[in-house]
């Protein structure tokens, strides 16, 4: 009986280490490059000697969603053509967040090149944790301008937002924000023209399109944090013509118009949103477009390619994109990216530099698939070869090129308090949302506790 | 003689040395910092400062609230669900070890792992709950993690199915080692089953519901998954306990003194409820 049982665990072993080499290992260049050597010869056209940090090793650390796995999948081609040994970690956000503030506040300089989010760029200037990228762009032995094509390849506001003090700190993987997704065959069913242009139709439409245990009107972020509801209401905050302060730093959010920007947002969701919306984040608005429980949102382009795959989505085909609705002050678009810095206590700042270009080089942004995991280079954005597989893109490429054009990288203040500010008028907004407070209330609250926040960080001295 | 205390001394060593790095350092340190304006871009010297912000703050106040609330109702119906397994346990019936092992189950699975399955069968449309609801009841469901009526008690709802499990592994083991001789003369005395269980088992195990109580206590205090994953201390303050807060200002604000003054505040408050424990326990004799 032993036996039996020791043979059958020892061929149980087998197949399953044979059967790891039947699904590992292969790597796939995206529609553009057919083998590994494409990729290769076209990144070796450039004008720099790519192999001159050969023997030396980096750490990078990135966020776990689809595009970054995607790039890291290509790693072996980095290694392969510069002899640099890259190893890789990709975590949650949280995480994330967590491990570059232990490294960074610690100078321990064990990541060289790291994800960042902007919000944060912030409190890493003022404590001098980032390499200023310049330095490293005009470096014409690390840098071909005419292959790498900074600046031109690169929208604008996402180059600025990647500047504290017009110190370039990160350069962007994505091109992202918000937008509104809308159900275009609900429109058509119920018989509205076209998207909502303004917050009254906006209103109107959710409305319209409310049919309760069915689907709903319309979801957007509920849950309290600064880069979670906060994300898109701040787009209302700015677009209903409010401010966060004053020239002298005096808080501004009682006013008459953030008042009526927290109201309309809570009262839209409350009126025509899904039960729970104010705890809901950017995963249970995905679910919800993909099982056709949602009929409006305002959130990230990025939801394009998960809601409208077949295997993915139940409302595949059916959607319809469009820039966000505009208000007195007109219209908002949230910009957001991920962007790579260096680290300022990394031994291989360099290295670490070659490893950034790569990953945000026309190639490997063809290589991963262009918009369809959405990128940051405006060449690989506008390639119209990406709609053969894809038919919904142009639709979306219009509608995103046309909502960056509002982009306003303060939309969400980025000085090194933000954060904490940020947590508290999301708390504030989501107590709104749920009921447990009415909007003039709760920002009057906050305005204060604003307020004390930034005397206490001696902005009022 | 000499050589024994060194040979005892050696045995001792290696846990003393991990329990002077892992814990002994970090709590000093942590003491430390909060007396500093400690973020990621300063490191000075702020005196009492913090605690004086901390005692200003009305968040910290709803927090220590919410913590107290979590505690209480937590490990109050722990408490007595534990001892009604652990009675029932302590009679003999088929499948008893069958039970016992089902019964033990949520004890082993990973705190993140639990909080991920009730938030979803909390969720509102799709989750188990509400289904069951709707469909068996015929009421209509709760948006339980999101309204504020409800949200502290669903999220102290997964810490009792988690953990009572524990609660009755203990108080099983101390009802299996009372003196039967002890209990059958009641019992021929005359009394009910009711008055045996108040007056002599309870007052005989009263070290043993002491250690349950004051494991449960202090877990519960620092309990962190089952809010962070469902509601991550909302709907607005509704959930968020010291633990929690002190992870915001930490990893959220990057603010690590302020942090670190929530953790020694939080302390200083199981230390005293422990005392309390200590005194409520120990004092009364067996008549």
């Amino acid at each position: 009986m032993k036996r039996v049982a020791l043979y059958f665990i020892f061929i149980m072993c087998g197949i399953l280490f044979v059967s790891a080499f039947a699904f590992g290992g292969e790597y796939f260049y995206g529609k553009f490059f057919a083998t590994k050597e494409d990729i290769l010869n076209s990144f070796k056209q450039s004008n720099i000697n790519w192999r001159q940090f050969e023997g030396e090793s980096i750490t990078f650390i990135g966020n776990a969603e689809p595009n970054q796995e995607s790039i890291m999948q290509l790693v072996n081609v980095f290694e392969e053509l510069t002899g640099i040994k890259v190893t890789h970690e990709l975590v949650s956000e949280e995480n994330l967040r967590q491990k570059i503030t232990v490294d960074l506040t610690g100078r321990t300089g064990i990541y060289d090149a790291m994800l960042i989010d902007p919000g944060y760029l912030a409190l890493y200037d003022k404590s001098q944790s980032l390499e200023d990228l310049s330095v490293y762009i005009n470096d014409p032995t690390i840098t071909d301008p005419n292959w790498y094509q900074w600046p031109s390849d690169f929208p604008e506001q996402f180059i600025k937002m990647g500047q504290i003090n017009n110190i370039q700190y990160g350069v962007p993987l994505h091109l992202s924000g918000t937008l509104m997704i809308y159900r275009k065959d609900l429109y058509e069913e119920k018989g509205i023209p076209g998207p909502a242009k303004t917050f009254d139709e906006l209103w109107d439409h959710a409305s319209k399109l409310n049919n309760p245990d069915e689907y709903y009107g319309i979801a957007m972020r509920g849950m309290a944090g600064a880069g979670l509801n906060m994300f898109i209401w701040t787009t209302f905050l700015k677009s209903f013509g409010g401010q966060w302060w004053d020239e002298n730093w005096k808080p501004m959010l009682d006013s008459p118009e953030v008042i009526e920007s927290a109201k309309f947002y809570s009262d839209i969701l409350k009126n025509f949103g899904p039960p729970g919306v104010s705890s809901w984040e950017w995963s249970k608005i995905l679910s919800g477009l993909q099982s056709g429980k949602v009929a409006i949102t305002i959130d990230t382009p990025a939801f394009g390619i998960s809601i409208e795959d077949p295997e993915l989505s139940k409302t595949a085909g059916k959607w319809g994109y469009a820039p966000q609705p505009a208000g007195r002050a007109g219209i908002t678009m949230d910009p957001f990216a991920w962007y790579v810095g260096i680290n300022k206590d990394s031994k291989h700042k360099k290295a670490a530099w070659l490893f950034i270009t790569w990953m945000t080089s026309k190639e490997v942004q063809m290589a991963i698939g262009g918009p369809t995991i959405y990128v940051s280079r405006l060449s690989v954005n506008g390639d119209p070869r990406w709609q053969e597989d894809h038919p919904w893109l142009a639709g979306w490429q219009t509608a995103l090129m046309e909502n960056v054009k509002y982009a306003d990288p303060d939309c969400r203040p980025r000085i090194p308090e933000y954060p904490e500010i940020g947590n508290v008028v999301g708390v504030a907004l989501q107590e709104v949302i749920s009921g447990q407070k009415n909007a003039e209330d709760a920002m009057k609250e906050v305005n204060k506790k604003v307020y004390d926040i930034l005397d206490k960080a001696g902005y009022y001295k | 003689m000499r050589t024994r205390k060194v040979e005892i001394f050696a045995f001792i060593l290696p846990g003393l040395l991990f329990l002077i790095i892992f814990s002994l350092y970090p709590t000093l340190f942590t003491w430390y910092t909060s007396f500093r304006d400690f973020s990621i871009f300063s490191n000075n010297f702020n005196g009492l400062r913090n605690y004086f912000e901390l005692f200003k703050d009305n968040v910290f106040y709803i927090s220590l609230k919410n913590s107290l609330l979590y505690v209480i109702f937590a490990v109050g119906f722990e408490f007595i669900i534990g001892m009604l397994i652990a009675l029932l346990f302590n009679q003999n019936f088929k499948g008893k070890s069958i039970a016992l092992i089902f019964i033990m189950l949520p004890m082993i699975i990973p705190p993140v792992v639990s909080a991920l399955s009730f938030y979803m069968m909390y969720d509102p449309t799709l989750g188990l709950m509400n289904y069951i609801l709707k469909n068996l009841f015929h009421i209509s469901g709760f948006s339980w993690l999101t309204d504020p009526k409800t949200a502290i008690w669903a999220v102290v709802l997964i810490d009792i199915w988690q953990w009572t499990p524990f609660v009755s592994l203990v108080l099983l083991a101390g009802l299996q080692y009372l003196p039967k001789e002890t209990l059958e003369a009641a019992r021929i005395d005359g009394a009910n089953s009711i008055q045996i269980f108040f007056s002599i088992t309870i007052k005989l195990m009263r070290k043993i519901i002491m250690i349950a109580l004051l494991f449960r206590t202090v877990e519960a205090f620092k309990a962190f998954e089952s809010i962070f994953i469902t509601t991550k201390g909302g709907p607005g303050y509704n959930t968020r306990t010291l633990n929690i807060y002190a992870y915001i200002k930490g990893f959220e604000f990057m603010k690590f003194g302020e942090a670190a003054t929530l953790a020694i505040l939080m302390l200083f408050v199981s230390s005293f409820l422990i005392s309390i424990f200590r005194k409520f326990f120990s004092k009364e004799e067996i008549k």
